[in-house]
C-alpha cells in the first residue's frame, strides 16, 4: 500500500497516456488504496471480497460499518466504478481523455475526503505541520507534571 | 402568533404538529415541473447547469422513507429534484459526477487547506462537465463554494471561471424576478453581470 503522499500524486492531471484502460484501471487501483488507509487505520484488515464486481465497493462498504458518516463518500466511489466502466467499455474509436481526466478528479476528491476524515479521527498519517509541534509541547508538559 | 398566522393565511402551528419540508421537495410537489413551464417568463436557456446537492441533502437514508419509491420520488443516489426543476425553467444540465460529494464544510475552521482543495475539485470538476453555473440548495455548501472559490484564488493562484447560484435565485429569475430582487448582489461572488448577459437580472 502506498503512502498517502505518493496516492495523491497519483491523481494529478494530466494524465498524457497512450493505454487509457492502464491508466483507469491505475485510478481504480489508487482509489482502493485510499479506502485501504481509512479501514487499516481503524484496525481492520481490508476486505478482498468484490461487491457488484468492484472490490472498491466492497472496501467502501467495510470502512462505512460502524460510520455512517463514511457514506458521504459512497457516491464517489459509485463514480469512480461507473467512469472506469465508461474509459475501459469505450468504443475503439471514441476519445476518452475527458472520462479519463473525470475519472482523476472523482479519484482525487475521494482522496481528499478520507485524508480529511483520517485528519479528523486523528488516524493515520496526513499533512498537518502544525502537528509534531503540539505533540512536541504535550510531551513536555507531561514531562514538567511529572 | 395568531395574528401572523392570520396574515400568513394559514393557521397557528401546534407544537409536535410542524412538518420541515425541504425547498426542492415544496416546489416539486405543489407547482412540479409543468407548473413551472406555465409560468417562466425569462427562460434560463443557454445556461449550463452543474446541480450540486452536497452530502446532507440524502442523508441518512433511512430518516427519508418516501425517497426511493421509483419513479415520481427523489432517489438517493442520483439525486434529481433540483435537476428537473431547472430543466423546466429552460436551463441545460450537464452530468456532474460530484452532486453529493463532500464540499468539505466540516473542515472550515479545522482545516481550511483541506475545504479549499476539496471546493477546487469541484469547481474543476464541474467545469470540466460544461458547466457556467453551480447550482446549489444547502446554505453551507453554497457559502463554502463561494469562499473557497475565493480562497483558492488567493492562496493557491487557482482560478476558475464558474458562477455559483442558489437554485432558488435561477427559479425566481426565471419566473421574471429581477437579479438584485433574488439577491444575486448579496452573494460573495456577484453574478449580475453574468447574467444579465445572458439576459437574466
Amino acid at each position: 500500500m502506498r503512502s498517502l503522499a505518493e496516492l495523491e500524486a497519483a491523481f494529478e492531471l494530466p494524465l498524457a497516456t497512450s493505454d487509457a484502460d492502464a491508466a483507469a484501471a491505475e485510478l481504480l487501483q489508487a482509489s482502493e488504496e485510499v479506502l485501504e488507509h481509512w479501514i487499516t487505520a481503524r484496525g481492520d484488515v481490508p476486505t478482498s471480497d468484490e461487491r457488484e464486481g468492484f472490490r472498491l465497493l466492497a472496501l467502501h462498504r467495510q470502512g462505512a460499518k460502524g460510520d455512517p458518516s463514511f457514506n458521504a463518500c459512497r457516491e464517489t466511489c459509485r463514480e469512480i466504478v461507473y467512469h472506469y466502466n465508461l474509459v475501459t467499455m469505450r468504443d475503439a474509436n471514441s476519445d476518452i481523455t475527458d472520462r479519463l481526466c473525470m475519472l482523476a478528479m472523482i479519484s482525487n476528491h475521494l482522496y481528499l475526503f478520507v485524508s480529511g476524515k483520517l485528519q479528523v479521527a486523528g488516524l493515520g498519517e496526513f499533512c498537518c505541520s502544525a502537528k509534531p509541534i503540539r505533540a512536541s509541547d504535550a510531551a513536555t508538559l507531561t514531562q514538567e507534571e511529572a | 402568533m395568531d395574528r401572523l398566522s392570520k396574515k400568513a393565511g394559514h393557521k397557528t402551528y401546534e407544537s409536535g404538529q410542524v412538518e420541515t419540508i425541504h425547498a426542492l421537495d415544496w416546489i416539486k410537489d405543489t407547482i412540479g415541473e409543468e407548473g413551472l413551464k406555465s409560468r417562466v417568463k425569462n427562460s434560463l436557456s443557454g445556461l449550463k447547469i452543474a446541480n450540486y446537492y452536497g452530502c446532507m441533502y440524502t442523508r441518512p437514508r433511512h430518516i427519508f422513507p418516501e425517497k426511493d419509491q421509483g419513479p415520481g420520488s427523489e432517489s438517493t443516489s442520483k439525486p434529481h429534484f433540483m435537476d428537473d426543476l431547472l430543466a423546466a425553467a429552460g436551463a441545460e444540465n450537464v452530468d456532474f459526477p460530484l452532486k453529493t460529494a463532500c464540499c468539505g464544510g466540516a473542515h472550515t475552521l479545522s482545516d481550511s487547506d483541506l475545504s479549499t482543495k476539496l471546493v477546487l475539485n469541484i469547481l474543476k470538476t464541474a467545469k470540466m462537465a460544461g458547466a457556467d453555473v453551480i447550482a446549489t440548495e444547502c446554505p453551507t455548501c453554497h457559502s463554502g463554494l463561494e469562499m473557497h472559490q475565493i480562497r483558492a484564488e488567493k492562496t493557491l493562484g487557482e482560478v476558475v471561471d464558474i458562477k455559483i447560484l442558489y437554485f432558488t435565485q435561477l427559479l425566481g429569475m426565471a419566473l421574471g424576478l429581477k437579479a438584485k430582487k433574488v439577491g444575486v448582489h448579496e452573494n460573495i461572488s456577484d453574478s449580475t453581470k453574468f447574467l444579465k448577459e445572458r439576459g437574466l437580472g
